[in-house]
């Protein structure tokens, strides 16, 4: 019996952490670094997506909080991470996501990092 | 850029206006004799301790306090509503199909995309951006301060061409309205002091 080998438990936080590195290796998908108390916190494309996780049951849905290189197209970049979070969490945790709900908190131009006082001769 | 109260000042000023208009036709009426027949003891040589006798009640103080307390609240009211507003657009919802989960963006962080994007074209010193309409219908608002001695041509061309088109690219929808206002940067403190070869 399979009860008798013990039993599997997977904490939200797994799978919030699990969403949130499956998040990161997308292309031009980021989160913020964290600052101390959040303040000092930046934008940055190489940085984690910071997830929330609300488990019923089996299965889960996932509150997103992203950002995204600009200007590339957001509602495709954002089913992209759907389905991406919907197929990749279920294949590692087990747990099948229902609903991805994702926040876009910055645009962040491919040109912007160079400072702004600093201009390229031409 | 910002939207100021024209239109909530002129409806003021006309309910204003039709209020005082009226209590001008009254003091006509009254001072001519004409209101008597309405309504008797208001003729020109009248005494008017009868009519505030009527109004001398126990709780006239109370009533008194209260019509204060409302005008005072339409006071503040109008007071808020001059303060210039952006008028932004409500956060926006990109999803094809919500049962599989939302997507929203506010307007300020397409705003402040723009602006960086913006402050990337040559001779732009400073920007700001306002995105304003709807998911399907946005509209771009834009104040560029630029190099007083920047070629203007060059720079609209670049906010057409390259800024509303990369904007109308994240959105996924066509632009249905760009405004841009330019401005002079003369400040000294904002020349540039140097050069990335």
């Amino acid at each position: 019996m399979a009860s008798s080998r013990g039993g599997l438990t997977i904490a939200d936080r797994v799978i919030e952490k699990t969403a949130s590195q499956i998040l990161k290796s997308l292309p031009g998908v980021g989160g913020a670094k964290s600052g101390l108390f959040g303040f000092g916190s930046n934008a940055d494309l190489d940085s984690r997506p910071s997830v929330d996780v609300t488990l019923s049951g089996r299965s889960c849905t996932l509150e997103v909080h992203l950002g995204l290189a600009y200007p590339s197209p957001i509602t495709e970049a954002t089913e992209s991470v759907r389905r991406r979070l919907s197929t990749d969490v279920e294949a590692l945790t087990g747990v099948s996501v229902h609903q991805v709900d994702v926040a876009v908190k910055w645009l962040k131009p491919h040109t912007s990092g160079s400072g702004s006082s600093v201009r390229h001769l031409k | 850029m910002r939207r100021m109260a024209a239109g909530a000042n002129r409806t003021g000023l006309i309910i204003v206006g039709l209020i005082s208009l009226g209590a001008g036709f009254a003091a006509l009426a009254i001072s001519f004799g004409l209101a008597a027949t309405a309504a008797p003891g208001l003729s020109p040589d009248a005494q008017l301790q009868p009519i505030a006798a009527v109004f001398a009640l126990p709780f006239s103080a109370g009533i008194a306090l209260v019509a204060a307390l409302i005008l005072a609240m339409i006071g503040v009211r109008w007071l808020a509503v001059q303060v210039p507003r952006k008028d932004s657009a409500k956060p926006l919802r990109m999803q094809e199909d919500s049962r599989s989960g939302v997507t929203t963006v506010t307007a300020n962080v397409v705003a402040a995309a723009v602006e960086d994007d913006l402050e990337a074209t040559p001779e732009v010193v400073d920007a700001q951006a306002i995105l304003r309409g709807t998911a399907r219908r946005p509209e771009l608002i834009l104040h560029v301060d630029v190099d007083e001695r920047a070629d203007f041509d060059t720079v609209v061309a670049d906010i057409a061409e390259r800024v509303a088109c990369n904007c109308s690219q994240a959105l996924g929808v066509p632009l249905s309205a760009v405004g841009v206002e330019i401005g002079i940067a003369r400040s000294r403190q904002r020349r540039q002091r140097s050069v990335q070869l």
